[in-house]
């Protein structure tokens, strides 16, 4: 079984707050605790890596992108997994973000803080070690909200304790096609873990890829969580592949013919849509992992992000109409499916 | 507009007073209600019994003054309708309902990574307390420990991470 084949990225989250401040959704701006505490998160997250900072005014003005690109930039960030959509409505948030985007510490959101490092493949341990790191930190130079027996104090008193979440973007194909997936949404939020589409709740799959996270972990250790969903993962994994190979041996001819097609549109489109993509380029991964392709899976997993419709506009620098984000599209990928063959 | 009393939070609405009207916030709103509830009962003083005036000073504000977290000014029934709580303060001023919403998330105590630095005049965890959950925690110390040469530290902080490490196989 080859989880780096199934599971795309791994992330973990920390949820935080100071003491004699209010939280973020009361804040009115003239709390003067409020710029000492944007500085020490400014200057603890120039210590331990290297990033920009940006107020979500900053990401709304979009400056980065062209003039009159508003919310572009905003919104690249968050298809990218970089910051909340609810970020986006905080009056005083805003984001330190490393230059590998690996990590990002927004702050003023439904939190004073929160800590997040995305990593590729499975990798759930690396990032809580790394994000520990400038947990710490934070911890050594803030008043950190924390009671014995509840934890770490948050706005809502559903991610208390801990206040971590760790979660994986896994790619279910099998597992989707077969149906078998809504009885396993069922089974695991019987144990507080959730399956839901890339973007999070209320979120549509988009190209077979599903996020899981642990839900309302109230109490649990960082080690009970990181180990839940260790476990959680290794069996989606392993139900994914007898899926896998249940799909093959039932309708052979047809899938591969599926696979062939969606390579095909992707190698020799001039007009590519987003939602056109996300089915196509599913179909090719599912494809590597039969060995029908021999095509770099990780190089398509870094494809993916590259052409969601904001980054586009903002790579290219400028504002694109869908119609030119579809072309722009159909470029990239035609040249990056050439580039990651395997010989 | 900052509130005229406090001249902190932002002011949420006009009120008329003797003097005249003033713009005041949630909190300070609350306070005026209560300081014009012991007004008008302290007017009764003369013809009852304390026992009777405090009796219906307590009714009269329970009926008609919420309690407020005195730090941010977050109501009871605000924190019910919005499930969030308004500052840490808040966990201690609701505790009540704290409790209650913790009981109904599993009631479980957490005994997870412990920082010790919630009260940074207490003393931190010694080696001896600690748990696997800190052995992250262990090999950011060593690695202190080392880079500042602090030979006989180090040595310590390894024997405490082989032996967690030895407990949890």
């Amino acid at each position: 079984m080859n989880i780096q084949d199934i599971v795309v990225s791994s992330r973990i989250r920390f949820a935080r707050n100071v003491n004699n401040l209010p939280f973020p959704h009361l804040l009115n701006g003239d709390e003067g605790k409020l710029q000492e505490f944007l500085n020490t998160v400014q200057n603890v997250c120039a210590s331990k890596f290297d990033g920009d900072i940006y107020t979500v005014s900053d990401m709304k003005i979009g400056g980065e992108v062209c003039e009159g690109a508003d919310d572009y930039f905003l919104n690249m960030l968050i298809e990218n997994h970089l910051i909340s959509p609810s970020l986006g409505r905080s009056k005083f948030g805003g984001a330190v973000i490393s230059k590998d985007r690996s990590i990002s510490v927004m702050f003023n959101e439904e939190d004073h803080l929160r800590e997040q490092c995305i990593l590729d493949g499975f990798r759930l341990r690396e990032a809580y070690e790394r994000l520990l790191e400038i947990d710490v930190t934070l911890h050594e130079k803030l008043d950190i909200a924390y009671r014995k027996g509840l934890g770490h104090l948050t706005a809502c008193p559903t991610n208390l304790g801990a206040g971590m979440r760790a979660s994986v973007m896994m790619f279910l194909p099998a597992l989707d096609l077969c149906g078998d997936l809504r009885r396993l949404i069922k089974k695991f939020a019987s144990e507080d873990v959730t399956i839901r589409g890339v973007y999070g709740e209320g979120s549509e799959a988009t190209g077979f890829m599903y996020q899981i996270s642990n839900q309302a972990a109230v109490g649990w250790s960082e080690e009970q969580i990181i180990s839940k969903m260790e476990s959680i993962v290794k069996e989606l994994c392993m139900l994914e592949e007898q899926a896998r190979r249940a799909i093959l041996d039932r309708k052979k001819i047809d899938l591969e013919d599926q696979i062939m097609r969606a390579y095909g549109t992707l190698l020799f489109a001039r007009v590519l849509g987003s939602d056109e993509f996300m089915i196509n380029i599913a179909y090719v991964k599912l494809g590597i992992s039969y060995g029908l392709l021999k095509l770099d899976v990780r190089a398509i997993n870094k494809l993916i992000p590259k052409v969601l419709p904001y980054t586009l506009s903002v790579n290219k620098g400028k504002i694109l109409n869908p119609h030119e984000r579809d072309v722009e599209r159909a470029k990239i990928v035609r040249s990056a499916l050439i580039a990651c063959k395997i010989q | 507009m900052l509130c005229e009393l406090c001249k902190m939070r932002q002011a949420e609405g006009i009120v008329k007073t003797d003097e005249g009207s003033a713009n005041l916030c949630a909190v300070c709103f609350q306070r005026y209600r209560m300081l014009k509830a012991t007004e008008e009962i302290e007017g009764l003083m003369d013809f009852f019994s304390m026992h009777d005036v405090s009796n219906a000073l307590s009714a009269y504000v329970m009926r008609n003054v919420e309690a407020v977290c005195p730090a941010c000014g977050m109501s009871l029934s605000r924190l019910k309708n919005d499930f969030k709580f308004g500052c840490s303060n808040c966990y201690d001023f609701f505790s009540e309902k704290a409790k209650e919403y913790f009981e109904e998330l599993g009631g479980q105590e957490y005994k997870g990574r412990y920082f010790g630095y919630e009260n940074k005049n207490k003393p931190r965890k010694t080696l001896a307390d600690m748990t696997v959950d800190d052995l992250p925690f262990l090999m950011k110390m060593l690695k202190e420990a080392k880079d500042n040469q602090e030979l006989a530290k180090a040595d310590a902080i390894n024997r405490r991470i082989k032996q967690l490490k030895g407990d949890a196989q």
